[in-house]
């Protein structure tokens, strides 16, 4: 009896420790899956927030080239606006590093959108952007691309993962934008449409205005005072207000609906040379030395007239009848005016689509037009740069 | 005699036992595999908002993506053939109608529903996902955070 006691005490206990064993496996096991569960949870959450980074990366792409377009093309193509040259000066080209200037602020956006503290458990390394132009056979623009490389993947540090992903991409940018410079510069740069254009204007006004002729006689010259200006005046009143409206119409003919030009300043001068012709012994002009002949008669002045003289005259009783032996010389003066313009002329050309960009004057973001803005300062005569 | 009776006890103990064991064992293993599935499940529901908001931003419609549509919500309200779109897709994830759902940009509300029978305000539910999106350039923020919260 006592055998079997013992027995049934050693397998109760053997039973017990079986069971107890059993309960701690299965409830450590379970801890250990419900913490698995949760880490299993958590990269997978993890994953899909990676994966909605992923898919904004090419947005933030293109938000940073927009608002960097936007900016560079505020500021003509230059860093910014400080630093601001005219396109040309008269003959002096300026045409900036645009693409290298775009690239730099594409990558400093980039770096701008990386290092929000919303992406706080990313990692992103510093961005290089690439900006690459294909033409067609005909050198026209067909495609830009823009590349943004990174050194390294980009980091997501889970509390006892990390994630790796690439952010590298390519994007297709606006060719219209490019085409803006490209418009620019063949318009603006390589060829002076402005200066053509200013001396249109200016043939225009010399044709009617270039010249003016005074005859004057010899005797007369000394009464006479000339005044080109008065001449001109006489001719065409307010000569240079018409040039100068003349021109900016003129300049404004260059305008399309993706092109405006505003005058900022425009200068207009004209200068005379005058040249000289004499014509002697003129008919026209009064007579300077009489052949005078003493005759006999009573009516003395029709005597001549009938007798063919020209001249009579009586002196002490004594009728003379004469002819001119010499006139007065003619003087022709010619003055030929020289117009000259010069003009500063602020071009704005904007592309056709509408981007989402921020406007610091305005203070917001918004859908819009991308512009190219600079100034062009020429003149019909390159030597002459009063701006 | 005894000791056979003995024998015999030992031997109904025994069995009696061993079934005792395995139920035990069979329980155990069935409560192990409960909890499993409800594991699974919790991982499951957790990770489907996710998975649904993600879906959501790769969508396009017309000429824009999700994505772009939801951050210009900033300074262009999405259009009603935008929200029709979100809707419809988000109806379709959900494959029958849920109590509740919202989806918001920040504080703002893009598109929500309620059923007559629920009464809160869908914010603090079960299926819920967060994640950031860039928006166009602006001086306040560059990065929203958009959420999705349902229930089913």
């Amino acid at each position: 009896m006592k055998g079997i006691f013992v027995g049934t005490v050693l397998l109760l206990a053997i039973l017990a420790l079986v069971i107890s064993g059993a309960f701690f496996v299965v409830l450590s096991s379970e801890y250990i899956n419900l913490k698995i569960s949760l880490k299993a949870s958590e990269i997978l959450i993890a994953s899909d927030v990676v994966e909605a980074v992923k898919i904004g990366l090419e947005k933030a792409y293109n938000y940073s080239f927009f608002q960097a377009a936007y900016d560079i093309g505020k500021a003509g193509g230059y860093e910014n606006e400080l630093l601001m040259l005219p396109w040309r000066m008269y003959s002096d080209k300026n045409f900036p590093d645009y693409v290298e200037n775009l690239k730099k602020k594409t990558e400093n956006y980039i770096h701008e959108y990386f290092s929000n503290p919303e992406l706080e458990k990313f990692e992103f390394s510093e961005p290089n952007v690439e900006i690459e132009f294909s033409h067609d056979e005909g050198g026209n623009l067909r495609s830009v691309i823009m590349l943004v490389n990174f050194g390294q993947p980009f980091k997501y540090h889970g509390n006892f993962f990390t994630i790796y992903e690439t952010p590298n991409r390519t994007l297709f940018l606006p060719t219209e934008y490019f085409g803006m410079y490209d418009y620019g510069f063949e318009k603006f740069v390589n060829k002076d449409s402005i200066r053509e254009k200013i001396e249109e204007a200016v043939e225009k006004i010399t044709t009617n205005c270039g010249e003016i002729l005074v005859e004057i006689c010899e005797n007369e010259i000394s009464q006479t005072k000339i005044d080109p200006e008065e001449k001109l005046n006489e001719k065409c009143p307010n000569v240079d207000n018409v040039l100068e409206s003349m021109t900016i119409d003129k300049i404004k003919e260059l305008e399309t609906s993706n092109v405006m030009l505003s005058i900022e300043e425009i200068i207009v001068k004209h200068e005379v040379k005058e040249e000289y012709n004499i014509i002697k012994d003129n008919a026209d002009c009064g007579c300077e030395i009489i052949d005078w002949l003493p005759v006999e008669a009573t009516a003395c002045a029709d005597f001549c007239e009938s007798n063919g003289y020209e001249y009579s005259k009586v002196e002490d009783s004594q009728c003379y009848c004469g002819n001119c032996q010499k006139h007065y010389d003619k003087h022709i003066i010619k003055y030929e005016y020289s117009y000259f313009v010069a003009a500063n002329v602020r071009v704005n050309i904007t592309t056709e689509g509408l981007y989402p960009v921020y406007d610091p004057l305005e203070g917001n973001t918004n859908l819009r037009k991308l512009a190219l803005i600079f100034n062009v300062i020429t003149s019909n005569d390159y030597s002459w740069n009063p701006l | 005699m005894k000791g056979q009776l003995a024998f015999f006890d030992i031997g109904v103990i025994s069995i009696a036992l061993v079934i005792f064991v395995l139920i035990s064992l069979f329980f155990l293993e069935n409560f192990h595999i409960y909890t499993k599935t409800i594991n699974i499940q919790i991982v499951y529901d957790s990770n489907e908002a996710y998975r649904f908001l993600v879906s959501l931003l790769s969508l396009k419609h017309i000429s824009n993506s999700v994505y772009e549509i939801l951050s210009y919500t900033s300074f262009e309200p999405p259009s009603d053939s935008s929200i029709e779109f979100i809707n419809s897709s988000l109806y379709y994830y959900f494959e029958k109608a849920p109590k509740c759902y919202k989806l918001s940009l920040g504080s703002k509300v893009i598109t929500e529903f309620k059923d007559s029978s629920y009464s809160g305000n869908c914010r603090d539910t079960r299926f819920k996902a967060v994640a950031p999106i860039f928006v166009p350039y602006n001086k306040v923020s560059l990065i929203e955070k958009i959420y999705l919260n349902y229930e089913r």
